[in-house]
Formats: structure tokens, C-alpha cells, sequence
């Protein structure tokens, strides 16, 4: 634990304004983030923090800005969200306070300023090529929540108790793949073997995220076979190199090249089968585990047959670059990524004045990632990246005394535990568009993205002043020195 | 973990010849869940002969004798919890184990060990005091008893180990430095007075999570109210704030007889407030905080407990 990379630490100085009618009017962050003794993804993570800053809101004047420093501490490197979940974390408990200045509820005030197709982002990218999902995974959470509802009634039935109930929201959206100035390419190998099985050899990790289910999953849809004639190698360097698991590219790029490589399949099949029936090419249509070859029904095991006998090969590589989005570095404007997932979590927890511990009730997280390969393995990222979330926000901390981690171990840096889990509900909506796999994009970061955000703002309204506690965790001591003169009495 | 020799013994007889035997060298192994912890972080037991007592009959089982629950030093936190007697005779040490560490410490933790290790966030310690329990020792020259309270030797050393991580702990061997026991001595048993259904009890542990963490603070508190709803008895101690563990007699007797008031409790809590932060020159937010959650949490349990409503974590 002492020489593995930490998250960055990142300070903000946040500057948020709107009309008497909650419309924004200007957004400016600026950040400074601790580099550790190398730079390493520093720059990466900058960019990530700046360019998602003024997240999915309409907002005409915005400035986002990051510098990463040198320091003598422990370095610091990737860890999922890479930049955004600090971003998110500074503007939404910035909105928050906002909300309260304005006498609005925090929902109504996010609801009024959401992107919707055809707006522009912080940078000024026009998003036309999807269907924002941003304000209905925001109506997902609140309704589902009730957030509405508990946020005026425990502000108003808080006073004077010691167990204290907030609720807190938290909207985002995340890039996916690397974005702008960084290609992306995704490759592997895939092979109809001759009794119609498939193999499918792809670089990417499988870390429990299921992404050897999907990109199998996507491989049989692609080449119209069942899913259990599909095997999926065990990450393996026997694929052509497809870069690392991160930046949530896996389902996009990985996707995106099977589906390559499957029409490259297709094609051959096709000038086997002609040829060997001697039936125009387009009168071929590949349908499930069988192939209808102008009205002769085959199964998708002989006509890979047929293809091996004619001394074809139906294995090929699949390829797919990500088209580079254009922006300019030195104006800070232009397009940063290519594609976008749109994310909200809310949160309920409870507050105890007398201890300052916090229990987290109830988490709804919903997330528009277009078209959801696989609903329960998609369940499993959300619920996982609340829970990651829970911990972040509430008991993690690494402590470092002259370039030294204090907590070594994990009796020390505080993860949650079973019974520290609330309940999580995961929701997806679907607005997909023809960029990612099947309508599909990806989920691995954006699932804990916007949990950070939303504990703290659910704290803040348990201690019944939006903004207060203003870094993460909200430990024990935190939270308790903030509930100011309370009493055991309920004073 | 190193060490000079590892010798299981299967009586007492035999434990008590190693003691005299390897003297200062010798070091008691129970359930081993925090000396293996402080094993690995130093080697506090290079030079020393580990003797381990974990086969001997004598030390198992809970048996009820005159009034009284006789603890075998070797029983488990898990068997404390999974026996009626201590349940229901002795309800506030039921409510201890249930806040100790998790499932798999508490299935090899022994109550001997957890008392031996003396550590001021030890979480039996307060609860066995309000109980008013003693403690067996035998040593070479006979058995002796005493009350719970007097095991623990003051240590102001410890409130600087914030987070009194068992891997951190100072005291690689607590015989003598943090305790009253003779490094020849051992704990046979615990002995607790079944506590009267007249009695109200609450056990309060706070920590970072809420299962497996060491204690900020702990607190245990009985009190038994007289027939004119006045405070007849009331038995208090808290846990991982003070630098011993005992029964916080001042504030009690400032309670007996009174009729139960949340002003009156206030006052007395934040007066044991001001005593931990007196322990140190300057109140960091450690010692603060600690200040804080003893004046409120203790305020709070002592309103429910006298106005109705046992508030059981």
C-alpha cells in the first residue's frame, strides 16, 4: 500500500451563478491537483477534470482549469473516474449550495439547467449525434428517491433531533474512451472454427466486470449465433494488441472491433457459399445459427463447413479507431470526446449529532450508457460503484506523513463492509446511437462518477447546511464538528 | 512470527511450570488475535517462549454457581454470544461481543485474552465493569481475585495512538506495563453477579464502520430506577477515551437519587468531557472529538435509558 499510485487529491476553487429563476448564468473551476513525485497520468487526469467540469448543463459562460504540482508525496496515478469524480464532486455540492441561496430544491434547479440534444457542452461541443439521457436518469433518481418530498420534509423536522435525515443528488456525464488528442484503437481476433464454433481472442481484461460475457455476448449477435457457441480466451496476449481496461472504453472499442471483424467473417461466408451454390452474393442472409442461401436453409455449422471446403479461412482481425474528436488545445475549445454516458445518483442517509456517524439508507443510481448489453451484469457495475462511491465519500482516506501512507493496512483505510451497505436500486435508460456496439456504451467509470457528490450533498442536508462539510470522507470527526452546539438532548 | 519455542500445554499445572520455567520470557497464547496482528508488524516475541493455554479443560465453559456466571478465561466471544446465561444474566457483555470486530475474530477472540491484552479500546472492559465482575487469577502461590476495574493500569501513553490499531500497539506485552498481572500469573476466569431485571443497560460502541473497526469510544451504562422513578442505581464506564478503563464513580454519585433530568445528565457527561480532555496539554481532535461523542452519545443513552426507550445499536 505504500508504493502503489493513490487517486489525485485535487483542491477547487468553485465560483457558480444563476438568475432569480435558477437559470446558470457562469461556471468557473479551477483546480489544483497533487502530481506526487511523478507525473505519470497527471495531464490525463487534468484534462478530465476540466473538460467534464461544467457537466451536463446548459451553461453560456464557463471556465475550467487545471494545474498538476509536483510534490514530494506519494505519487499519484489512475483510479476509476481518473479526475471526473473530483470535478463532479466541486460543482455539484457547489450547485447544491446554489439551490439553497436561491430558495430552490436542488433537483429543480438541475432539472431547469439540463443539456438536452443539440446543446453545446463546457467546451463547446455540440451533442446532436445522441439523445441526452441526462435529465431522465435525473427524474429516475428523484422519483424513485422521492427526493422531492424527503428533501422539504427532513429540513423541516430536523431541528432538535440527533438522528438527522438528508437527501443528496448528483449529475454527470463521462467521455467515453480517451478523447480528444489520444487515439483509441480496439482489436481482436476472431474465428469460426469448423464446426461452426467460434473463438474469440480480445486484449481486454476481464476484472469481474463480466466484459468476456459482453464481448461474447456481442460476437454472437454479430455473427447471428447462439451465445453458447461462443468461447471467449482468457485475457490473453494472443490477441493483437488492444490496450488496457480504463477509461471506459472496454464495451465501445472492444464492441466496435468485434463487429469488425464479424462483418469481415460474414463477407467471406458469403463469397464461399455463392460460389458453391452459385446464387448472387446479396441473396445470402445469415440468420439465427442458419443461413438462408436464396431460400435454401443451411445451419451455421455447415456453412462454415462449406466455407473451410472451398479453402477459405473465415478468421479475421477486427479493427476499430475511434474517430479523434477535434479541439483546440490552446483556446480550449472544440469537441473532447467522442461519445458520452450520462449518469445520477441520489442518496438518503442519516446523520448521528452525537457520534457523527453516518448510515446510508437508501441509493438509487441511474445511468443512460445507450443500449445495455447485459441488465444484470450492468446491475452488478451500478450497485458496486455506489458502494465504492459510499466508501469514498464517507470513510476513505489515506493519510501521508513526510511522503509516508499512515494506514498501511485495511484495519486502518476503511472500505465498507457488508453491514455498512444500504439498499441500491440501479436503474439504466436506454438512448442509444449508431457510435458504440449494437447502440451500446460503457459503464465501468461513470457507475461511481457522480456517487462522491451525492453522499456529501445528502450529509450537508442531514446537517441541515447544503455545502458545509467540503472534502471527502465525511469522517466521524468531520461530520460531528459540524453539527456545531449540538446536545444529546437533541439541541 | 518468530519466536524461541511454542509450547502447548494441556493443564494448568503445566502453564503455571512454563511461567516459572522461562519467567519474563514467557508469553501467554490464547486465541492469538492480536498477538499474531502484532507479530507481523515487529517481533515483539523473538526472545520469548509462547505458551499456549488453549487445550486446557479447566479454562472452558460457562456455568452459573450462587448467583453468579462463572466465564472460563478460554471461552470465545462467539460462545459468549451464543450462550443464554450471559444473555440473559448478563445482557450489557452480550451487547459488547456483539460490537467486537467481526464474525471471524470474534470465533477465536477469548474473553481472558481480550481482558490480558488490556488495550483501552478493548470492548469487554467497560461492560464487565458496570457488571461489577472479577476476575480469577492464579499464579505460583495460589488463586487471588479482583474486581475488573483494578486490572488496567493507567497508560496515558496509548491516547496518542490515535487509532489504537491492534497492528500499532506500543505494547508488544502488556504483563505488568499495562496491567496488574505478574508476568507468572494467569486469568482463570471471569465471574459475574447476574445482573437484576431491575436494571436498564446500554452498550454503545462507535467506530468508523459499523463491523469490524477498533473502537473510538465505548461506552456501558446501567441504572436502576426506584419505585418513585428516582435514579436508585447507576453504574458507568467508558472505553478508548481515558487512559485505563473503570467505573466513572464521581459522575454516578452526582446521579443517585435524583430524579431523572436530561440537564442534570448533560452536566455530568460533559463534566466527564472535560476530564478526558484534561489528560492531555494540548486537545488535538482526536482527544476532542472523543470529548464530544462521551458528553452527547452519553447524554442521549442516559435520557433514553431513564425515559423509556433502550436504544440498542
Amino acid at each position: 500500500m505504500q508504493q502503489s499510485h493513490k487517486r489525485h487529491p485535487f483542491n477547487f476553487d468553485v465560483h457558480v451563478s444563476a438568475d432569480q429563476e435558477g437559470k446558470l448564468q457562469g461556471f468557473e473551476a479551477l483546480a489544483m491537483t497533487d502530481s506526487g513525485a511523478y507525473a505519470n497520468m497527471s495531464p490525463g487526469v487534468a484534462f478530465k477534470a476540466v473538460s467534464l467540469g461544467a457537466g451536463p448543463y446548459v451553461v453560456p459562460n464557463v471556465y475550467c482549469g487545471a494545474k498538476a504540482i509536483y510534490t514530494n508525496n506519494i505519487p499519484s496515478g489512475s483510479m476509476r473516474g481518473f479526475g471526473n469524480p473530483q470535478g463532479i464532486f466541486a460543482r455539484e455540492c457547489a450547485l447544491d449550495e446554489l439551490a439553497e441561496k436561491l430558495g430552490m430544491s436542488p433537483y429543480l434547479l438541475r432539472k431547469r439547467n439540463v443539456m438536452h440534444r443539440g446543446d453545446a457542452t463546457g467546451s463547446g461541443q455540440i451533442i446532436d449525434f445522441e439523445d441526452i439521457g441526462a435529465e431522465e436518469v435525473l427524474d429516475q433518481v428523484a422519483q424513485k428517491l422521492d427526493y422531492e418530498k424527503k428533501y422539504w420534509q427532513y429540513k423541516k423536522e430536523n431541528p432538535g433531533k440527533t438522528k438527522r435525515r438528508g437527501v443528496g443528488l448528483s449529475l454527470s456525464y463521462r467521455g467515453n474512451s480517451y478523447g480528444t488528442g489520444v487515439p483509441d484503437v480496439g482489436r481482436c481476433y476472431l474465428e469460426v472454427q469448423m464446426d461452426g464454433s467460434v473463438r474469440l481472442n480480445i486484449g481486454l481484461t476481464e476484472i469481474g466486470q463480466g466484459l468476456h460475457t459482453v464481448m461474447g455476448q456481442i460476437a454472437a449477435e454479430a455473427l447471428m449465433v447462439s451465445d453458447d457457441q461462443v468461447t471467449v480466451s482468457e485475457s490473453t496476449t494472443d490477441a493483437p494488441a488492444t490496450g488496457i481496461c480504463n477509461a471506459s472504453r472496454g464495451t465501445f472499442v472492444g464492441g466496435n472491433a468485434i463487429l469488425d471483424a464479424a462483418k469481415k467473417i460474414h463477407e467471406c461466408m458469403r463469397d464461399a457459399l455463392s460460389e458453391t451454390f452459385q446464387c448472387d452474393r446479396r441473396k445470402i442472409r445469415f440468420l439465427l445459427d442458419m443461413v438462408d442461401v436464396d431460400g435454401k436453409k443451411l445451419s451455421f455449422k455447415e456453412a462454415a463447413g462449406i466455407t473451410f471446403s472451398t479453402g477459405r479461412t473465415p478468421a479475421f482481425t477486427g479493427n476499430y479507431k475511434t474517430t479523434d474528436p477535434v479541439f483546440d488545445e490552446k483556446t480550449g475549445f472544440g469537441d473532447t470526446f467522442y461519445e458520452y454516458t450520462y449518469s445520477c445518483i441520489g442518496a438518503e442517509v442519516e446523520i448521528d449529532t452525537c457520534t457523527g456517524e453516518t448510515t446510508v439508507l437508501n441509493v438509487v443510481s441511474a445511468h443512460d450508457a445507450g443500449r445495455i448489453m447485459n441488465p444484470k451484469l450492468a446491475a452488478g457495475q451500478i450497485v458496486g460503484g455506489a458502494v465504492m462511491a459510499q466508501g469514498y465519500a464517507l470513510m476513505e482516506d489515506i493519510n501521508s506523513v513526510k511522503g509516508y501512507a499512515k494506514n498501511e493496512n485495511f484495519d486502518q483505510y476503511m472500505i465498507p463492509g457488508i453491514k455498512d451497505v444500504g439498499r441500491v436500486l440501479p436503474v439504466t435508460v436506454e438512448n442509444p446511437n449508431d457510435r458504440g456496439p449494437f447502440g451500446a456504451r460503457s459503464l465501468g467509470e461513470p457507475t461511481l462518477d457522480p456517487g462522491l457528490g451525492a453522499f456529501t450533498n445528502a450529509v450537508n442536508h442531514a446537517l441541515g447546511e447544503l455545502g458545509k462539510v467540503k472534502s471527502s470522507p465525511a469522517s466521524l470527526e468531520k461530520v460531528l464538528f459540524s453539527c456545531g452546539g449540538a446536545k444529546g438532548d437533541g439541541r | 512470527m518468530k519466536y524461541q519455542d511454542y509450547i502447548t500445554v494441556s493443564s494448568l499445572k503445566e502453564a503455571l511450570e512454563q511461567l516459572e520455567k522461562y519467567g519474563k520470557d514467557a508469553v501467554i497464547v490464547a486465541g492469538a488475535t492480536d498477538l499474531a496482528v502484532k507479530a507481523r508488524s515487529k517481533d515483539w516475541y523473538e526472545s520469548k517462549y509462547l505458551v499456549d493455554i488453549s487445550r486446557i479443560q479447566e479454562l472452558q465453559g460457562i456455568r452459573k454457581e450462587h448467583g453468579k456466571i462463572m466465564v472460563g478465561a478460554m471461552t470465545t466471544i462467539y460462545e459468549l454470544l451464543h450462550s443464554e446465561l450471559i444473555r440473559k444474566g448478563a445482557g450489557l457483555l452480550y451487547q459488547a461481543c456483539g460490537n467486537i470486530a467481526g464474525p471471524q475474530i470474534r470465533n477465536q477472540a477469548t474473553i481472558g485474552g481480550n481482558l490480558a491484552n488490556s488495550c483501552l479500546a478493548a470492548d469487554t472492559i467497560p461492560a464487565l465493569c458496570v457488571l461489577e465482575a472479577t476476575i480469577r487469577i492464579m499464579g505460583p502461590s495460589g488463586t487471588r481475585e479482583i474486581p475488573v476495574e483494578e486490572l488496567l493500569k493507567s497508560c496515558p501513553p496509548c491516547l496518542r495512538h490515535e487509532e489504537m490499531s491492534v497492528g500499532g500497539c506500543f505494547y508488544g506485552i502488556p504483563a505488568g506495563k499495562k496491567n496488574t498481572l505478574e508476568p507468572d500469573e494467569i486469568i482463570t476466569q471471569v465471574v459475574i453477579p447476574v445482573m437484576s431485571t431491575d436494571y436498564r443497560y446500554s452498550f454503545q460502541k462507535v467506530g468508523r464502520k459499523k463491523s469490524g473497526c477498533m473502537s473510538r469510544f465505548t461506552l456501558a451504562v446501567a441504572m436502576k430506577l426506584s419505585k418513585d422513578q428516582k435514579i436508585e442505581d447507576v453504574r458507568l464506564s467508558i472505553g478508548a477515551a481515558l487512559a485505563d478503563i473503570r467505573l466513572q464513580k464521581e459522575v454516578t454519585e452526582s446521579l443517585k437519587g435524583h430524579k431523572p433530568d436530561s440537564e442534570l445528565f448533560h452536566a455530568c457527561m460533559a463534566q466527564l468531557g472535560e476530564k478526558i480532555r484534561s489528560q492531555v496539554r494540548k486537545v488535538d481532535d482526536n482527544i476532542e472529538y472523543k470529548a464530544a461523542v462521551c458528553e452527547r452519545l452519553g447524554t442521549r443513552t442516559l435520557s433514553e435509558l431513564a425515559f423509556g426507550t433502550v436504544f440498542v445499536k
